[in-house]
């Protein structure tokens, strides 16, 4: 492959007598490094890492976090499973089961809803693709975290619960 | 003292000069020629020569025996002699080192073979650096350049043995 | 003799105090100073009932680890040289301190003190010698590993070794030339001379170009960046001690760091005057210690007083932070310095300003120890920052510059100064 505009050759610009000496040069660098190093020890508090456990970044409202499902006023789930957050979801990490609602108005209602954690990218087409917005990632949780790979799926229960931190 | 570091350093050198004999890599033969310089240096330090048994260090241990190890480890590489088996000389090796020390140190009292005497009064700056320099740039000066000459030839019959025509750095 | 044994055993066991010591503090700086280089906090998270001391339990932490974790070793390994490498590079870094003098002679009860642990007249030589050995430790693990990359890293160090000692014994025969002895104490004694009455006689004055190529060397045997060729991990993993884990690596790692201690002492003791303090002999300081010791615990009040209120400023702000143990820390500091603050301030009452002969002798040694030992922290610092800084060479360019710039260098050097001496001392 050859790239058409660029020099074959790279001319390398010569060095003065204090470059290729190399201590004047090492001196130079060594008052930037120095330079970091005092503003950072004179001001602690401005450095740009956070101290995590304890603070926090803060993120848009727009962050796409964990799953929930949206609840009736009734308490039940707002999901009709029409299947078409499973079907969208580019992981296929969704698994609905379908079951028939006592109410005619509703038609389906889902009898299990489990998401598995661990396949999902986050990518929130799943929210998009709600017609009636059961399903949404507005919590903001993203420390998921679980000792065994069983727990990253989770079920129609955990997902309706909404008072949850990160733990499974 | 100059006893205890005349037997420790001869034992040093004995027990390294053997095993090095015995042992099958060339790498642990160039660890056991280092144990023998440095006994040859404790040896060198016994007879009020501190100047001596440094370079010893420095010159033989120190720069010599590295060059050495380098050029045998690039030839043999970091190939283990699994195949040499467990190393058998030390079994000599070790019956030699207590025979020797026995021997030098009953020899005290066999009549007419004492231990080479350790120096009592020595000169003032007997083996220091600046008595040894008076040495080879005054009495020894010829000899001593004219062994640099020897080296000197020797580097250079080495790179034209060494080196194919092309390669010479005056060609 | 048992009065010299203990004398010789109490300074051998201060030298390994202030290495040991040096070797975690330096571990620290390291991980704390690269860390504030690039606009990082650093390790601050380990604490010892909520004293996280700026991350200096850290080394603690790291110390614990290693000695309780798995020695896994190569099953093809040459098993004595494997075993031995370690101990053999410690030792050497170990055995290097001997002939560094930390202070002058110290008189006390009639009797004059040397404070070094052997006075050779062949400290310098002794020195190269020993720091010479150092290679066999780092070659030997590697090929005793059988692993390619720890035997390129043995390679490597064998190489850099022989090539850079020859720059170092070139600078040292400068500095041999210029003072004309091989002892160490004699060496930094008459490093405390002044020239035309203000200017220091410090190795670096007299010889500034055999400084620079004696820099280049220390940090080349010290296998430190830019000279990194035997651990260089983007080439070769970790070089010599890729095989090595627990307390053998530990000791390969904190051997590293002993080295990097000897360098900054033989930079300090051979170039910026040992345990001199420059415009301040120790007649001076003898003669006028009741006085210096007063501004001494003076100053020492005021400065732990202001870290007392530092600290207790910082309690105040960081109040709420963590709702933990670690919350009390900057109190509790606070309190400590408050409380050494106060001690210094009451020992003003016992008239330091009426210091006797043996007291007078044992500050003007404190004072000279500690400034050597402050001399040998800023090197070591050195040593640091220019690893944070500079990216390391490479292999051929390393060889290059030891056999192609310094060592012609070094030759130039040594010859100047002998004529600029003949001339000199022209009868």
């Amino acid at each position: 492959m050859s790239y058409k505009g660029l020099p074959e050759v790279v001319t390398r610009r010569r060095r003065s007598f204090w470059e290729s000496a190399y201590f004047v040069e090492i001196c130079k660098g060594l008052f930037v490094t120095g330079r970091h190093l005092v503003r950072n020890l004179l001001h602690t508090g401005e450095m740009p890492t956070v101290q995590y456990p304890e603070k926090r970044r803060e993120y848009g409202p727009r962050f796409r976090g964990r799953h929930r499902l949206m609840k009736r006023a009734d308490g039940s789930p707002r999901c009709v499973a029409c299947m078409m957050c499973s079907t969208v979801c580019p992981a296929d990490c969704i698994t609905i089961v379908a079951g028939e609602h006592p109410d005619p108005a509703i038609e389906k209602f889902p009898k299990t809803f489990t998401i598995d954690l661990l396949r999902c990218v986050y990518c929130g087409l799943c929210e998009e693709a709600c017609p009636c917005d059961a399903i949404r990632m507005d919590t903001g949780i993203y420390e998921i975290a679980a000792d065994n790979r069983e727990s990253f799926v989770v079920d129609k229960e955990f997902l309706l619960d909404n008072d949850k931190d990160g733990t499974l | 003292m100059e006893g205890f570091l005349f037997y420790l350093g001869g034992a040093m050198m004995l027990l390294g000069g053997v095993a090095m004999v015995a042992s099958r890599s060339a790498v642990s033969a160039a660890c056991w020629l280092v144990l023998s310089f440095l006994g040859s240096a404790a040896l060198f330090a016994a007879l009020q020569a501190p100047f001596l048994a440094v370079l010893q260090i420095l010159v033989y241990a120190g720069a010599i025996m590295v060059l050495f190890l380098f050029v045998i480890m690039m030839l043999e590489g970091p190939v283990m002699p699994a195949e040499a088996g467990r190393p058998k000389f030390w079994i000599p090796a070790g019956a030699l080192v207590p025979a020797a020390i026995i021997l030098v140190a009953t020899a005290r009292w066999v009549p007419g073979a004492g231990l080479p005497g350790f120096p009592g009064d020595l000169p003032p700056g007997f083996g220091q650096p600046v008595r040894v320099a008076q040495l080879l740039l005054g009495e020894y000066l010829l000899a001593f350049e004219l062994i640099s000459i020897v080296l000197v030839v020797a580097i250079i019959g080495a790179l034209a043995l060494g080196s194919n025509e092309r390669t010479l750095p005056w060609k | 003799m048992v009065p010299v044994v203990f004398e010789a055993l109490a300074k051998i066991v201060f030298m390994f105090l202030v290495i040991m010591s040096f070797v975690p503090l330096l571990i620290w700086a390291e991980r704390k100073g690269s860390a504030f280089i690039q606009d990082r906090t650093g390790p601050n998270r380990a604490a010892i009932l909520g004293l996280r001391l700026a991350g200096l339990v850290h080394p603690i932490a790291d110390v614990l680890k290693l000695v309780f974790k798995e020695d896994v070793v190569p099953a093809q390994r040459h098993r004595v040289l494997y075993a031995f490498a370690p101990w053999l590079v410690m030792t050497v870094a170990m055995s290097t301190y001997a002939v560094i003098p930390f202070g002058d002679h110290l008189r006390l009860g009639g009797r004059e003190y040397q404070l070094v642990v052997a006075d050779l007249e062949v400290g310098l030589l002794y020195v190269l010698a020993v720091s010479s050995l150092a290679t066999y430790g780092v070659a030997l693990g590697g090929w005793a590993s059988n692993s390619k990359y720890t035997f390129l890293g043995a390679l490597r160090s064998a190489a850099s070794m022989i090539s850079y000692e020859i720059t170092m014994g070139l600078a040292l025969m400068g500095l041999f030339l210029v003072f004309g002895t091989f002892r160490l104490t004699e060496l930094v004694h008459q490093q405390g001379d002044l020239i035309w009455g203000w200017l220091p006689r410090w190795g670096i004055v007299v010889q500034p170009v055999g400084f620079l190529l004696f820099i280049a060397a220390v940090y080349a045997e010290t296998n430190r960046t830019p000279f990194d060729m035997t651990e260089r991990d983007s080439e070769i993993v970790a070089g010599y001690h890729t095989e090595y884990s627990s307390l053998k690596f530990a000791l390969f790692f904190m051997a590293e760091y002993a080295h990097m201690v000897i360098g900054a002492a033989l930079i300090a003791a051979l170039y910026f005057g040992g345990y001199q303090i420059p415009w301040l002999r120790r007649e001076l300081i003898e003669d006028q210690a009741g006085l210096l010791l007063t501004g001494l615990l003076a100053a020492g009040a005021l400065l732990h007083g202001w870290l007392a209120s530092l600290y207790f400023r910082r309690a105040r702000r960081e109040k709420g932070w963590y709702r933990d143990a670690r919350e009390r820390e900057p109190g509790v500091l606070g309190a400590v310095a408050l409380v050494i603050g106060l001690a210094l301030l009451g020992s003003l009452l016992l008239r330091p300003w009426s210091l006797g002969a043996a007291g007078a002798s044992v500050l003007a040694t404190l004072l000279q120890t500690g400034f050597f030992i402050a001399k040998i922290a800023c090197f070591a610092w050195l040593f640091i920052w220019v690893r944070w800084t500079v990216p390391s060479f490479r292999y051929d360019q390393v060889m290059r510059l030891g056999w192609q710039i310094l060592l012609p260098v070094g030759l130039v050097n040594l010859v100047v100064t002998a004529l600029w001496l003949a001339a000199a001392h022209r009868p």
